[in-house]
């Protein structure tokens, strides 16, 4: 039987940890808009990745809408101690270049991050040259 | 930036314009910057389009995010010395911007977006994993119904719901203690607790989002309402286009079951209570709450008269509460945290929050929360970003199909029930549509007079043939065949459908039509007497032409024309053949320099 004791022991023992010890959480939306934008697609990329690549331990959280949907499908990658960055508008190919760069190689990828100007939110930022 | 300690963005525009003169920018910039020994630390990128297209050629500079307008390849060295070498800024290509900057953010949370954001209902959405019980519960899931069940009586749990003063965010706006008080009060073996999920307002999506993203909070809520109101069992009408909503549900569910959330005995309070899931066929009526029932006990979706209400005779004549996804939501917060704090927020008469799906022309297409007493203005601008392409708001469609348009004069209204009621239209259950200059509203009146239309269940005539004969009068009046007797006959007919239809839908179906009228009376005049869409919309009445003053020459619509009927010489005038033209518009969108008219 659930039991009040029993429920706030769960609750603490499930409460997320500010800081995640030598791994590597990646989470994106799988609400309806977030599927459609194709974020499974993206994860995909990230699971067979990670099939190849043992050594580092990464947790994929699937999350629900934060209501952000413009820019679905949206990839929050934690890496211990260097807290969150938002990668925005991902796609395969961009997920790919995530995962070499900031997952494996320390490197955040800054444009694929939100770009803002006075507040208001930008179109992405897709290199067609550099 | 992995390598380089700095960056300078170049966006010229030239994905989605012709002329590669800009091109050049890039390649001098680079120049530039070998030049003065920076090559190994500075790196130059070509972008797409920022949709700052006002300043363009634009460059930014990375990580101080200094944004230069109107660059011109001639200003590459100079912009160079003076940024990258001197470190200051150059003022005169800062001119035009005001000195707009920009900013990379790491992360999504600070951004306006969210700060304006106030997220009771949406507590979770976005910051669990769905799937996930335990972190349902790690986020003090299941307390509330713990602390209802162990210590308070059903009477408490109401008198706590009507305190907060709660109303029902399905559309009409009852207040949601007093519902549960009048069927709480009924003696009956049986009661029963529907969740209304049925969300048939076109480009609405909060119910979903909520279903999807955090469906114990639902779960919680009925459990909770059961046992306010002696109930034991518990519907979910959620539509069968939602199938991620429903799958979350039943895994939901059976997770509850597991953790002896549900079920027998809950918390050894000797309640028992279980939920089940009913599909809905996608029939916008069904979301009616008599309409909603007779589906359920397998009759064709239609509306009962009332009274009875349900909370008296419902679900298979027993005493019934029905409420939308988004009240239910609420419920745990309350319990938990107190009546007091929640009608602390809020209005004189609406309290705590509303969320709204932001659609239609409007840059942060997406799904916010917000004090109830928010401006208009603020949800539109502040959070949603405005309107795209630096085009003029006309008017926002809040209430689905049973509200209405209001214009630009009143975006200072405060959102609450009333003072939307009082605008012509309704707060409805959280759709929101913005219309940019573009926008005609004869044809957004038709549209959703077609939508009716269509979905009137057709058991009472006034809605059954009088939305038809509505429709006839506005197609007419769109094709420029209207005369002023129609715009007359349309008032009529909506005054006679308001009153003497059976539901709802009928009853509120006039509303698009009333509230354009009301507003934008010039634009039905327009229609009818000038025979004129002043927006460009409506296809029998618009013609494109090209402003052979503006129009350079560079091709773009002629190549976007799907039919062929724009012509004209590189670099010359282009001329658009009316014969051939279809009205599709596509000219006047992809024109740079606005040279295509519609009128
Ligand atoms: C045509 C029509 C469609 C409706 N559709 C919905 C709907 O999709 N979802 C909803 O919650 N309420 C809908 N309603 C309102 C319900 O009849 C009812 O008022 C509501 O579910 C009560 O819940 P609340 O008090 O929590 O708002 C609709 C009403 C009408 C007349
Ligand atoms: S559906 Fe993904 S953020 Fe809305």
């Amino acid at each position: 039987m659930m039991t009040i004791e029993r429920l706030r022991s769960l609750s603490e023992a499930n409460r997320q940890p500010e800081e995640f010890e030598a791994v590597v959480r990646v989470a994106t939306c799988m609400a309806t808009g977030g599927i459609a934008a194709g974020s499974a697609a993206v994860l995909d990329v990230l699971t067979n990745e990670l099939r190849e690549r043992q050594h580092v331990k990464v947790e994929i959280v699937r999350k629900g809408c934060i209501g952000m949907c413009r820019l679905d499908p949206l990839v929050d990658v934690f890496v211990s101690g260097q807290g969150k960055v938002t990668y925005v508008k991902m796609t395969p190919e961009k997920m790919q270049r995530v995962i070499e760069e900031h997952i494996f190689g320390g490197h955040v990828v800054d444009e694929y991050m939100l770009h803002l100007a006075n507040g208001l939110i930008l179109d992405d930022y897709v290199v067609l040259e550099g | 930036m992995s390598n380089f300690e700095k960056r300078l963005v170049v966006c010229d525009g030239t994905d989605c314009d012709a002329p590669n003169a800009e091109k050049n920018l890039v390649r001098v910039l680079r120049r530039e910057v070998m030049k003065v020994g920076l090559a190994d630390t500075v790196e130059i990128v070509h972008v797409g389009c920022l949709s700052l297209c006002e300043f363009e050629p634009l460059v930014i500079s990375y990580p101080d995010g200094v944004v230069y307008s109107r660059v011109k390849a001639t200003d590459a060295g100079e912009l160079v010395r003076t940024h990258l070498v001197e470190h200051r800024t150059l003022e005169r290509l800062l001119a035009q911007t005001n000195g707009l900057r920009t900013e990379q953010a790491s992360s999504i949370d600070h951004i306006p977006f969210f700060s304006h954001q106030f997220r009771i209902a949406l507590r979770n959405c976005g910051i669990i994993d769905p799937e996930k019980i335990q972190e349902y519960i790690a986020r003090d899931g299941y307390q509330a119904l713990a602390k209802v069940l162990t210590e308070m009586t059903p009477a408490e749990v109401v008198a706590k719901i009507k305190g907060s003063e709660l109303r029902g965010r399905g559309g009409a706006g009852f207040p949601t203690g007093l519902k549960w008080e009048l069927a709480a009060r009924e003696e009956s073996s049986q009661k029963f607790i529907i969740c209304n999920a049925d969300e048939g307002d076109p480009g609405a999506f909060m119910d979903r989002s909520v279903l999807e993203s955090d469906p114990h909070s639902i779960l919680e809520a009925m459990a909770i309402a059961g046992f306010a109101l002696g109930a034991s069992q518990g519907f979910i009408y959620v539509r069968a286009e939602y199938p991620v909503a429903v799958e979350r549900l039943r895994l939901g569910i059976a997770q509850a079951h597991e953790y002896d959330l549900l079920g027998e005995n809950i918390f050894g309070s000797g309640f028992s209570f279980d939920i089940d899931i009913r599909l809905g066929a996608g029939a916008f009526v069904c979301g009616e709450e008599t309409a909603l029932m007779n589906s359920i006990e397998g009759r064709r979706g239609m509306p009962n008269p009332k009274p009875p209400f349900p909370a008296t005779s419902g679900l298979w004549q027993k005493p019934t509460v029905i409420n939308n996804v988004e009240t239910l939501a609420n419920i745990p917060p309350i319990i938990l945290r107190g009546a007091s704090w929640f009608s602390s927020i809020g209005t004189e008469r609406s309290k705590g929050t509303k969320v709204f799906a932001l659609g239609g022309k409007i840059n942060n297409v997406g799904l916010v929360e917000v004090p109830m007493g928010t401006t208009l203005r603020q949800v539109i601008f502040d959070i949603g970003g405005g309107i795209p392409k630096g085009k003029a708001f006309k008017a926002v469609q809040t209430g689905g199909p049973s509200g209405g348009c209001i214009p630009a004069q009143h975006l200072d209204v405060p959102i609450d029930y009333d003072s939307l009621t009082q605008l012509g239209s309704m707060m409805g259950s959280g759709g929101m549509i913005v219309m940019d200059e573009n926008t005609c509203m004869v044809d957004v009146a038709r549209f959703y007079l077609e939508f009716t239309k269509d979905e009137s269940c057709g058991k009472c005539s006034p809605c059954r043939i009088g939305t038809l004969r509505m429709l006839e009068i506005l197609d007419k009046i769109t094709r420029g065949k209207g005369s002023m007797e129609d715009l007359d006959n349309l008032r009529d007919l909506s005054e006679q459908i308001q009153v003497a239809s059976l539901c709802a839908l009928g009853q509120t179906a006039p509303n698009p039509v009333l509230s354009t009228m009301q507003y934008f009376w010039d634009e039905y005049v327009a229609h009818v007497v000038e025979k004129r869409c002043p927006a460009g919309v409506c296809k029998s009445l618009v013609r494109y032409t090209i402003n052979p003053d503006l129009c350079r020459g560079c091709g773009l619509c002629a190549r976007e024309c799907p039919v062929g009927a724009i012509s004209g010489e590189l670099k010359h005038v282009h001329v658009i053949h009316d014969d051939a033209c279809i009205r599709c518009g596509n000219c006047a969108e992809v024109c740079n320099v606005d040279a295509v008219l519609r009128g």
